[in-house]
């Protein structure tokens, strides 16, 4: 039986996240960076330069011309998405290697990929960027991949848990490690040097607010909402799925007249469709 | 296209006749057929010879009345699927409305 201290052991076990994504984290919480060094950088990956030109170059933008070099990229995307897309391909490079069993490491990514895109959209109603959402909810299940990929033939209980008692996926982590993956993923985050933001997003995107508090308007209460959002609309399209619970602190924090719904729910299967079409070769 | 929707198919799934709701890119961003092309059976050989697996085209929405019910029924079954452990939360049964309202078309 794997206990709560192996798990974190493993934590601190893997590899660091390439230099240039813990730079390109760090200047989400920087007034000024140099952007052309950056973007220098990510040029010398060619992987990266190629995925950043097709996502440029995707319906979604709707240009004329073709974008081929990197500074087009960075004036097109903006330089906010260009980090997103570097760190989503990092952390993924970093985890593809490993076979898992059942675990469907596609519907992970439809999820991560949602999340991403309903915190984008809920982000303008808790004040929050919209870019620093995004990286957020793309990362918030990381937990999950180190459950998955470390603990392979251990997660096959975790997933028949889940199958046998029709639960959440925390809830069957909980019952065969002790631990869930947000747990996990911060304690990664943590590792890996994230900005605290982002950390306290991850850790906290299940937590659930007392009843009487007024949740507050943050990134955390954003990727808490992107999270149910993501499952709500179905956008990951996964067999079984189940909306988490959601919280009325959370809910009275968000105040949203029917209209503003609509257009969140437009808005998030609109903007799924073009990012997948775009990230997902 | 005001009576489709871009819906992502398997390359083996399109047939010549279909329009692109989306560029098809290659692996370095550029683009191998514009948004709106149509799709014949020499360009879809030649996308299977690039190793292109998927492709985005306009489907047309249902037309006849039957299939749009329907799909609407299928996607209210999903709704009361998805949010099944979460009859007793107030805000989870508030966004179950407002979801409920949204597939039947009738939210603001």
């Amino acid at each position: 039986m794997i206990c709560t201290d192996d798990v974190v052991k493993s934590v601190l076990a893997l590899p660091s996240l390439p230099a240039v994504v813990n730079d390109l984290l760090a200047t989400m919480e920087q007034e000024d960076f140099d952007m052309h060094v950056l973007a220098a950088k990510i040029t010398l990956d060619q992987a990266l330069t190629a995925k950043t030109l097709r996502l440029a170059n995707s319906s979604f933008y709707g240009l004329q011309s073709k974008v081929t070099t990197m500074t087009q990229a960075v004036s097109v995307l903006g330089f906010h998405s260009i980090r997103t897309l570097v760190t989503a391909c990092s952390v993924i490079a970093s985890f593809s290697a490993q076979g898992s069993g059942t675990f469907d490491f596609k519907a992970f990514w439809r999820h991560s990929l949602a999340s991403a895109v309903c915190a984008r959209v809920i982000a303008p109603h808790l004040k929050v960027n919209p870019d620093s959402a995004f990286t957020a909810g793309l990362l918030h299940d990381l937990g999950t991949l180190v459950l998955a990929t470390r603990f392979a033939e251990d997660y096959q209980q975790v997933l028949a848990w889940q199958h046998e008692h029709d639960c959440t996926t925390s809830a069957a982590e909980h019952a065969v490690f002790g631990i869930d993956h947000a747990a996990i993923g911060a304690a990664l985050a943590a590792h890996w040097k994230f900005p605290e933001q982002i950390q306290a997003a991850v850790a906290g995107h299940h937590l659930a607010h007392p009843a009487g508090c007024v949740a507050p308007a943050d990134l955390a209460t954003a990727i808490v909402v992107a999270n149910v959002l993501a499952h709500a609309l179905d956008l990951a399209d996964v067999d079984g799925d189940q909306v988490p619970p959601l919280s009325m602190p959370v809910w009275r924090t968000l105040a949203l007249d029917n209209r503003a719904w609509a257009r969140v729910f437009r808005d998030a299967e609109a903007l799924f469709q073009a990012t997948c079409q775009a990230l997902i070769p | 296209m005001q009576d489709a929707i871009p819906r992502e198919i398997e390359l083996d799934e399109a047939t010549a006749g279909m329009t692109l709701a989306a560029a098809v890119l290659d692996q370095r961003g550029a683009i191998l057929l514009p948004k709106d092309a149509p799709l014949s059976d020499s360009v879809l050989a030649s996308l299977r010879r690039r190793g292109l697996r998927s492709c985005v085209i306009w489907a047309p929405l249902a037309d006849d009345g039957a299939s749009a019910e329907a799909a609407a029924a299928r996607a209210l079954c999903r709704l009361d699927s998805l949010f099944r452990h979460t009859g007793q939360d107030e805000a989870n049964t508030h966004l179950l409305d407002l979801l409920r309202a949204y597939r039947n078309g009738t939210l603001a």
